[in-house]
């Protein structure tokens, strides 16, 4: 008897503790998607960051830029220089290859409060379904690969998605007021491939895929980026 | 009795051991939902794809040309090694502009001489050399004359470049950058205006601008006249690429093409 009482009493004490621990993590998982939703009902600026790779294959960042609640934008010269712990990378486009953009946001500032990663798999996935893209290219441009030399003549003209990569390394080597005419250029073409699709889902952010698709639908509508800024200074 | 009541136990305890597991598992499953939901909020559903970026490795070989085609990519590759220290100074901006002076076509190779003109003032000859296949023309090595006397960046054109490859026939073929070799054999293939007009004519003077760096390349807009002036000027981008060749850093001339005018 007192056996099977020691059983019974300790099936009992496990259950309510059980009940007691499903309780407290449902509710905390609830609790805090109420406070994520909270946090997305007050729009704020997010910085984004697309990344891409350089034509040696290193991981980069292609395309970075805040984007305000009102849908405005400013693009973030690649060659500003940033201080990450721990990270050799001196500029915002070479810390992609060891850092997201959660700590290229707070290492930046740039008045951002949010902030979000597309990998470059997603919005070349996007422009791929969007088809051939129209870019405006400042001079002509070549890059090489590894595999391929890539020329672009200078002027307006229509590419195909697998350029953007190209024209965006092509970019860093252009003189200030140049890189940002074709980075603008590229970053519209994607924005709007990006937000015409489910990619904002598959972004990497700490907001709402919701969220992050209605600020960059409103980015897409307005479709402007002013110039490159240099949050940390020192532009090359 | 004593042992029937024995075993009753056991099973009841066994029942208790079976329930606690099973409630402990369902309990590690809702702490796993619900950290969850607590560690990401409002978090993407996918978030752990790889993020690096696609490899083109598998794809591109050197080879999308034949056999025939890539012995002649080595030995266009290697003869530009062996004219490595001139094509440098083409890279680093040295030269200024050449002058065409003759030109020898026998068989399927072409010479043509040139007058190089440096930043510095000097100038010194040499010649261009150039193989025909299939009817293209490709260009393969750069040479330099040192002149008795003379100083400056004319004194240190290269009569075949200090690089010597002593025989194409010792270099293992893992030493050739394939890709980029199998790349020069098609940029000119497709550049055959301007590398035929330095050939059979009419071009008489390139002059060079500044070389700029660009993704992975060196490029060198240059102004081509004619002989006369009697064709207008055609504007063109030397696009070089910077590589190695046994461990040491090499430009290579992957081709040339068209600026508009």
């Amino acid at each position: 008897m007192p056996t099977m009482n020691r059983g019974a009493v300790a099936g009992t004490v496990m259950g309510v503790l059980v009940v007691a621990v499903l309780g407290v993590g449902l509710a905390s998982g609830l609790i805090m998607q109420r406070r994520a939703v909270a946090l997305d009902s007050a729009p704020a600026p997010v910085l984004v960051v697309f990344t891409g790779h350089a034509e040696s294959g290193a991981r980069v960042s292609a395309f970075t830029f805040v984007v305000k609640p009102t849908g405005a934008a400013s693009l973030i010269d690649p060659s500003s220089q940033l201080s990450l712990p721990g990270v050799s990378a001196t500029t915002v486009g070479d810390a992609s290859a060891f850092a997201g953009a959660q700590d290229i946001a707070a290492a930046i500032g740039a008045g951002a409060a949010h902030w979000a990663e597309f990998p470059e798999t997603e919005w070349v996935a996007a422009l791929a379904a969007s088809g051939p893209v129209s870019v405006d290219v400042p001079e002509a441009v070549d890059t090489f690969d590894g595999h391929q030399v890539h020329s672009y003549r200078a002027g307006p003209q229509v590419v195909l998605p697998e350029d953007v990569s190209h024209l965006a390394n092509a970019a860093q080597f252009l003189p200030a007021d140049e890189r940002a005419v074709l980075l603008g250029s590229l970053a519209r073409a994607v924005i709007t491939s990006v937000a015409a699709t489910s990619s904002p889902a598959r972004a990497r952010s700490d907001m709402s895929a919701e969220a992050l698709s209605a600020q960059l639908g409103r980015l897409a509508a307005e479709a402007t980026f002013s110039g490159l800024a240099s949050p940390a200074g020192g532009a090359r | 009795m004593a042992g029937t009541e024995g075993r009753m136990s056991t099973a009841r305890d066994r029942s208790a051991v079976w329930m606690m597991v099973i409630l402990a598992v369902v309990a590690a499953l809702a702490l796993i939902i619900g950290g969850v939901a607590w560690y990401k909020p409002g978090a993407p559903s996918v978030s752990s794809r790889t993020l690096l970026a696609p490899s083109k490795e598998a794809t591109t070989s050197a080879n999308g040309l034949t056999p025939a085609q890539q012995l002649f990519a080595r030995r266009m590759y290697l003869e530009q090694v062996q004219s490595g220290t001139n094509i440098d100074r083409l890279a680093e901006g040295k030269l200024v502009s050449f002058d065409v002076t003759s030109r020898k076509v026998a068989e399927d190779t072409a010479t043509v001489g040139i007058t190089a003109h440096f930043v510095d003032g000097t100038s010194a000859p040499g010649s261009i050399g150039l193989v025909r296949d299939k009817g293209s023309w490709y260009f393969f090595s750069m040479e330099g004359e040192r002149g008795s006397g003379v100083s400056g960046y004319a004194a240190g054109v290269d009569p075949k470049g200090s690089d010597q490859v002593d025989s194409f026939a010792d270099v293992p073929d893992s030493a050739i950058d394939w890709n980029l070799a199998a790349e020069m054999v098609r940029q000119q293939t497709s550049q055959q205006e301007y590398l035929k007009a330095l050939v059979e004519g009419p071009t008489a003077r390139y002059v060079l601008g500044k070389p700029s760096s660009g993704a992975g390349t060196v490029n060198i807009d240059a102004t081509v006249y004619s002989k006369g002036h009697k064709v207008k000027p055609a504007k063109i981008r030397l696009v070089l690429v910077p590589s190695t060749f046994d461990g040491r850093p090499y430009t290579f001339v992957a081709g040339m093409r068209p600026l508009g005018n």
